[in-house]
C-alpha cells in the first residue's frame, strides 16, 4: 500500500490547470502540471455550476465579469422553434405539483396563450437582453436567474494558471518523448530533456497518457456518427448577448457562443470521415492514470462546453480522493459514476436527434439520424412524457430533466395528457392563474437593467 | 383501467393499515365528482395487527392530508420517536443507536465522518452517535421539535412516532369516510376478470353482492387476493437473504416512562422488538423457523417483557420477498400483499405511503400506451424502493461477527447480493458511501450502521488531514460537549407526551418532508 502524495497533470490546457487547481486548493498534495501550452482560443460554456466551483477555488467571479472574461448566460436560445431554455424549471410548483402539468393542461384546452418560456424569468430576461445577478433569497422571483457563463478560454485559462500556481501547483514544460509503463500503471514520463517524471496519480488532460487497453476499450456513439465539429472564432462585433445560440441547419447545428471580446461558432456538421466525436472511454481511470476532460470523452451538449465535465470528474475524483494506491473501489466507483453521467450526456444529445427530427419540416436525415438512435431508456423517458406528462424518476442527472422539459415544451411537443390532479381543475381557472404568473414575470423581466 | 369521461370506481380491497392509508390519499387527492371510493373489509379476516414503529415520512403523509399532529397523537397513543437502537447485532454487548439525522459539521469539502476517523485514529474512540444530536436527545429520553430553536443542532434531526396502528386506521377510516369513500364489511369471494383484457371487472362478496370496479387496490396484506390469488403475479423470493420468516406479538402494560425509540434486541435466531406507546408497550420476536420454534419463541417474549402481557401470543408468518410487479393489469398492489420486509427498520408502513404517493403521480390517464408506460414507471420506482431496502436490511445481518449460533453463523456468512457486495467493498476502502439519491436510507443510515456494527475502514479522505491534530480533536471535543449540553436544556420525552392534551401549549410542529433526515439537514 503506497499513499498518495503527489499528482502529476499531463497537458497545460485549460482543463488541465483547471484540474490542478481544484485538487491543489482541496489535497495537501503535491500538485505537478506537465505544461505542453496548448494554443487555445474561442468561448466555453458553462453550466451554472461553475459558480460553485469558483467559490470552491477561491475565485473571484464578480471580477471575471467585470474584466470581460466572463459573460452570463441566462438561456439558450434555439433558434428553429425560438424558444429560450433557462437553467432551472420554468413556473414555480402549485399544489405540490410541477408546473408544467398547468403549462400542458392549459395548452391541451387552448387557452394557454404564451410559449412556455414565458413562465421563466431568466428566459425571459434574455429575451429583451436584460440581465441582474442571481438573489440569494429564496422568496424573490430574482432567485431564478440562474445563470452560467461564458468564458474567454484564453484569458480565462491565464487566470486560472495564475492561481494554480499561487495554490502551489508546480509548473514543468517539456515535450513528452516516451510513457514508460509497468502493467496498466504509468511508471515515469520520459522528456526530451532526459529527465523523468513520476507520481502516484497521472492525471490525463489531454490523451497522450491513454494506454493501449484504455484505447481499445474507447467506444464511438453510433448516434454521433456522421457528425463532426468545426471550430471558427472572431472577434466580437456587437453587444454579446447574455445567451448560447442553436441554430439547425438542414445537416447539423451551429452553436454560437460570445463574451465581449470574442465569438465562437460550432459548426456541429456532416462528415464522412471518422471524427473525435462523440469518443469516450468507460474506464477512464484505469491503473494509475485517470483520463479527465476532453481526454475521457467528446460530446457537444448544447448548452455547456466541455469545461463543465472536466470539473465533474475532478469534483467526482475529490469527494473519494484515495488516501492510498489500494484504490481498487474507490476506482471502479469513479468509472461507474463517469459512465452513468455519460450516458446522460449522451441522452441530452439524442434527445437533439428527436427535437430535429420532429420539427417543422425536416428533412430526411434528421429522420433518418433518429431512427438510428438506439436508447431504451430514452424512449421509455420520452414515451411516458409525451403520452402522459409525467416526467420518470431519475437519480444522478448530470443534466437535469428540467433541461429536457423546456426543450420538448418549447419545440411545441407537448404530452398527450397531464396529471388527473391538475386535469380535475377547472380550465378557466387554471387559464387564470396562468396569466397571473406571465404578467407578474413579464412585469419583472421589463423592470431589470439591460444588459450589459 | 377506463379513463373515458365518467366516474371512474376505485375499489380497495383490505382495510388494515395500507387500505386505510389509500382511502385516505385518494379521497384527499382525487376529485369525488371523477372518482367513487369503495373499500372492503372482512372482520372474519382481521389485519395483521402489528406495526407500530414508523419513520418521519408519515409527517409528510399527515401533512398532505392537512392533519393535525396533535390529535394524530392523541388518537394513536402515540409517542415520539427519534431512531432506533440496535442491540447485540455486531456483538453480543454491543449497542447503537440509527437516529433520524445527520453527523457533525463537514469540513474541508469532506463529510465529517472523514474527521471522525481521523480522529478515532489519533486516539478520540467516542462513537459516531455522540455527534447527532438526534441520538443524544434519544439516549437521555428528551424530545422538542426540530427547528423549534435557533441552535444549529435544532436543525440536524427529524423524528416520527411510536403509533398504535389500528387506532391509526379507525382514524383515517373516519377521514376517509368524512370525504365520501364507502366501506363494505364482507369477504371477496370470487373475482371475474375480462376474457379479453384479463383485467379485473367485478369482486363477488360471501353475501352474494357484486361490486364492478374500474380499478382494483389490493391491500388484503398477506393473502394477496386480487395480485396473488387472481392475478398470479410472481413473487419474488428474498429469504435466502432475510430468512425470518416467523414473529410472536404481545403487548404489555407500560413499565416506565416511554422512551422516544424503538428498540430492535438480536437473539440466537432473529431479533425482538420494543416499542413503547402512551398506554403499552408493543413486543415481539422475528425469528427464523429452521433454527427457533414457536413454543420457543414465545418463551424468549414472555421472558424479555417487563410489563404484564396484556393480550394472547400472536403468531405470524411471513416470507421475505416482493411481487414481481406491484401494478399489473387495473390492479394495485399496497401493503402486504406488495411484499414484505421485516420490521427492523420500521419500512413497512413507509413503502405503504410510497407506493400510494406514487400512484397518485402515474393514476392512469390518456391512452392505453399512457397507461401502459405508467404502469411500467410505477413498477420501476416500487422495485427500486424495496431493493434498495432490502439491501440496507441485509447490512444489519451481514456485517454481524457473532458465530454463538447457526443462525449467526449462516448470516455471517451467507453470499450478498452484488448490489451491496460493491456497497461494502467502496466503504471498506475508505469510509466512502456509495452515491445515490433516492430510495429512504442515505448516507447519514449506511454510516450508522457500518460504524454501529463495527466495520471502519482503515484509512479516510486525504482533505481530513488538512486540518492540525490538535484543532482537529479540539474540535470534535467541542460538537461532543455542545450537544450534551444542548440536549440537557431540553424537556424530557415524558413531559412533552403529558402537555399533548394541553391546549395552552400549541406550539406549532415542524414542517414535514420526504426525508429521513429533516426538513432542514
Ligand atoms: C411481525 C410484524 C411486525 C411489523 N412491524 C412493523 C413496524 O414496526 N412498522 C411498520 O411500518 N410496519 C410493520 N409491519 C408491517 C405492517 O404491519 C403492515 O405493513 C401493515 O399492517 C399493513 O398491512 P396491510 O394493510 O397490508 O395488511 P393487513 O393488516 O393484513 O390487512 C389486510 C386487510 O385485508 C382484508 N382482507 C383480506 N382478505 C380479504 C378478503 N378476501 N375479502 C375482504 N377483505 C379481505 C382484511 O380483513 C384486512 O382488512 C410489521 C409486520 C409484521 C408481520
Amino acid at each position: 500500500m503506497t499513499a498518495v502524495n503527489s499528482i502529476l497533470v499531463y497537458g497545460g490546457s485549460l482543463d488541465g490547470w483547471m484540474a490542478a487547481a481544484l485538487l491543489a486548493r482541496s489535497l495537501p498534495l503535491t500538485v505537478t502540471v506537465l505544461d505542453t501550452q496548448p494554443q487555445e482560443s474561442g468561448v466555453e460554456a458553462t453550466l451554472p455550476a461553475i459558480t460553485g466551483f469558483h467559490h470552491r477555488l477561491g475565485l473571484n467571479e464578480r471580477a471575471l465579469i467585470d474584466n470581460g472574461i466572463a459573460t452570463p448566460t441566462l438561456a439558450t436560445h434555439y433558434r428553429a422553434s425560438d424558444s429560450w431554455v433557462p437553467f432551472e424549471a420554468p413556473g414555480f410548483t402549485l399544489d405540490g405539483l410541477p408546473f408544467h402539468h398547468y403549462a400542458v393542461y392549459g395548452h391541451l384546452n387552448g387557452r394557454l396563450e404564451a410559449a412556455f418560456d414565458a413562465f421563466s424569468l431568466p428566459a425571459q430576461a434574455a429575451r429583451r437582453q436584460r440581465y441582474h445577478p442571481q438573489s440569494n433569497d429564496a422568496g424573490s422571483l430574482l432567485a431564478t436567474l440562474n445563470s452560467g457563463l461564458q468564458l474567454d478560454r484564453d484569458r480565462y485559462r491565464s487566470v486560472i494558471m495564475a492561481l494554480a500556481k499561487e495554490l502551489g501547483v508546480h509548473r514543468r514544460t517539456g515535450a513528452l518523448l516516451k510513457v514508460e509503463r509497468a502493467g496498466d500503471d504509468v511508471e515515469s514520463l520520459l522528456l526530451e530533456d532526459g529527465e523523468r517524471l513520476s507520481a502516484e496519480l497521472f492525471v490525463d488532460a489531454d490523451g497522450a497518457l491513454m494506454s493501449d487497453a484504455q484505447k481499445e476499450q474507447t467506444e464511438r456513439l453510433a448516434s454521433a456518427e456522421g457528425f463532426a465539429v468545426e471550430r471558427l472564432v472572431a472577434p466580437q462585433t456587437e453587444v454579446a448577448c447574455p445567451c448560447t445560440r442553436v441554430t439547425q441547419r438542414e445537416e447539423g447545428w451551429e452553436l454560437e457562443r460570445g463574451t465581449a471580446a470574442c465569438v465562437e461558432r460550432l459548426r456541429l456538421g456532416a462528415e464522412d470521415s471518422p471524427s473525435e466525436f462523440g469518443r469516450y472511454c468507460p474506464t477512464p481511470w484505469m491503473g494509475n492514470t485517470l483520463a479527465v476532460g476532453q481526454a475521457a470523452g467528446e460530446l457537444e451538449a448544447f448548452v455547456t462546453g466541455p469545461l463543465h465535465w472536466l470539473q465533474t470528474a475532478v469534483v467526482r475524483l475529490l469527494d473519494a480522493f484515495p488516501a492510498s494506491t489500494d484504490w481498487r473501489a474507490t476506482r471502479a466507483e469513479y468509472n461507474r459514476r463517469t459512465l452513468l453521467e455519460w450516458r446522460d450526456r449522451q441522452a441530452f444529445f439524442e434527445l437533439h436527434l428527436y427535437l430535429a427530427a420532429h420539427s417543422q419540416g425536416a428533412s430526411d436525415v434528421w429522420r433518418q439520424r433518429w431512427h438510428k438512435v438506439d436508447n431504451p431508456e430514452l424512449l421509455r423517458w420520452l414515451t411516458l412524457f409525451q403520452t402522459a406528462g409525467l416526467v420518470a424518476s431519475r437519480e444522478l442527472q448530470a443534466l437535469p430533466d428540467a433541461l429536457r422539459v423546456s426543450l420538448l415544451l418549447g419545440h411545441q411537443l407537448w404530452p398527450q395528457a397531464c396529471d388527473p390532479q391538475v386535469s380535475a381543475r377547472e380550465p378557466a381557472a387554471v387559464a387564470h392563474e396562468l396569466a397571473k404568473m406571465r404578467q407578474m414575470i413579464d412585469r419583472a423581466a421589463t423592470q431589470l437593467p439591460p444588459y450589459p | 383501467m377506463n379513463t373515458a369521461n365518467r366516474t371512474h370506481h376505485w375499489i380497495i380491497v383490505g382495510g388494515g393499515t395500507a387500505g386505510w392509508m389509500a382511502a385516505a390519499a385518494f379521497s384527499a387527492k382525487l376529485d369525488a365528482s371523477e372518482h367513487r371510493i369503495t373499500l372492503i373489509e372482512s372482520d372474519a379476516i382481521g389485519t395483521v395487527g402489528v406495526g407500530e414503529a414508523t419513520v418521519p415520512h408519515l409527517r409528510y403523509f399527515n401533512q398532505v392530508l392537512g392533519i393535525d399532529e396533535r390529535d394524530f397523537m392523541r388518537e394513536t397513543q402515540a409517542t415520539y420517536k427519534l431512531g432506533i437502537e440496535f442491540v447485540d447485532w455486531g456483538h453480543v454487548g454491543d449497542r447503537y443507536l440509527h437516529p433520524f439525522g445527520v453527523y457533525g459539521e463537514p469540513a474541508h469539502q469532506v463529510g465529517f465522518f472523514q474527521s471522525w476517523l481521523k480522529a478515532r485514529s489519533l486516539g478520540d474512540k467516542a462513537p459516531l452517535e455522540a455527534y447527532a444530536p438526534g441520538a443524544v436527545m434519544a439516549r437521555h429520553e428528551r424530545f422538542a421539535y426540530p427547528g423549534s430553536s435557533a441552535h444549529p443542532f435544532s436543525r440536524k434531526y427529524s423524528y416520527a412516532f411510536h403509533i398504535d396502528a389500528s387506532r391509526y386506521a379507525r382514524f383515517l377510516r373516519r377521514y376517509a369516510e368524512a370525504r365520501g369513500v364507502v366501506r363494505i364489511e364482507g369477504k371477496v369471494s370470487d373475482v371475474q376478470r375480462s376474457s379479453v383484457t384479463g383485467d379485473i371487472q367485478q369482486l363477488t362478496l360471501d353475501s352474494g353482492e357484486r361490486l364492478w370496479g374500474d380499478g382494483f387496490i389490493d391491500c388484503s396484506g398477506f393473502r394477496a387476493v386480487l395480485h396473488g390469488q387472481t392475478l398470479g403475479v410472481g413473487f419474488e423470493n428474498w429469504s435466502q437473504w432475510l430468512p425470518c420468516d416467523r414473529a410472536v406479538a404481545i403487548p404489555s402494560a407500560s413499565q416506565s416512562a416511554p422512551r422516544p425509540y424503538t428498540r430492535a434486541i438480536a437473539h440466537a435466531a432473529g431479533w425482538r422488538w420494543q416499542i413503547p406507546l402512551q398506554h403499552r408497550t408493543g413486543n415481539g420476536v422475528v425469528y427464523c423457523s429452521e433454527h427457533m420454534s414457536a413454543d420457543q419463541a414465545t418463551r424468549k417474549l414472555l421472558e424479555s417483557m417487563d410489563g404484564e402481557p396484556l393480550a394472547e401470543p400472536n403468531h405470524l408468518q411471513f416470507t421475505t420477498g416482493v411481487r414481481s410487479k406491484s401494478w399489473s393489469h387495473n390492479s394495485v398492489a399496497i401493503g402486504l400483499s406488495a411484499g414484505f420486509l421485516e420490521p427492523l427498520e420500521s419500512t413497512s408502513i413507509y413503502l405503504i405511503q410510497s407506493a400510494i404517493m406514487n400512484f397518485l403521480e402515474c393514476l392512469p390517464r390518456g391512452e392505453e400506451n399512457a397507461v401502459e408506460a405508467l404502469r411500467n414507471e410505477f413498477n420501476r420506482r416500487m422495485a427500486l424502493e424495496y431493493e434498495r431496502v432490502r439491501d440496507f436490511l441485509i447490512l444489519h445481518y451481514t456485517l454481524t461477527t457473532r458465530d454463538d449460533s447457526a443462525f449467526w453463523h449462516r448470516m455471517r456468512t451467507l453470499e450478498r447480493p452484488h448490489s451491496l457486495e460493491r456497497k461494502i467493498a467502496l466503504f471498506r476502502e475508505q469510509g466512502q458511501v456509495e452515491h445515490y439519491e433516492l430510495g429512504m436510507f442515505l448516507e447519514p443510515s449506511w454510516l450508522a450502521v457500518y460504524e454501529g456494527q463495527g466495520l471502519l475502514p482503515e484509512r479516510w479522505h486525504p482533505a481530513a488531514d488538512r486540518a492540525a491534530e490538535g484543532a482537529l480533536l479540539a474540535s470534535l471535543r467541542r460538537f461532543r460537549e455542545e450537544t450534551a449540553r444542548w440536549v440537557d436544556t431540553l424537556p424530557g420525552h415524558d413531559h412533552c407526551l403529558t402537555q399533548l392534551g394541553m391546549e395552552a401549549d400549541e406550539a406549532p410542529w415542524p414542517p414535514a418532508a420526504m426525508s429521513l433526515y429533516g426538513v432542514f439537514s
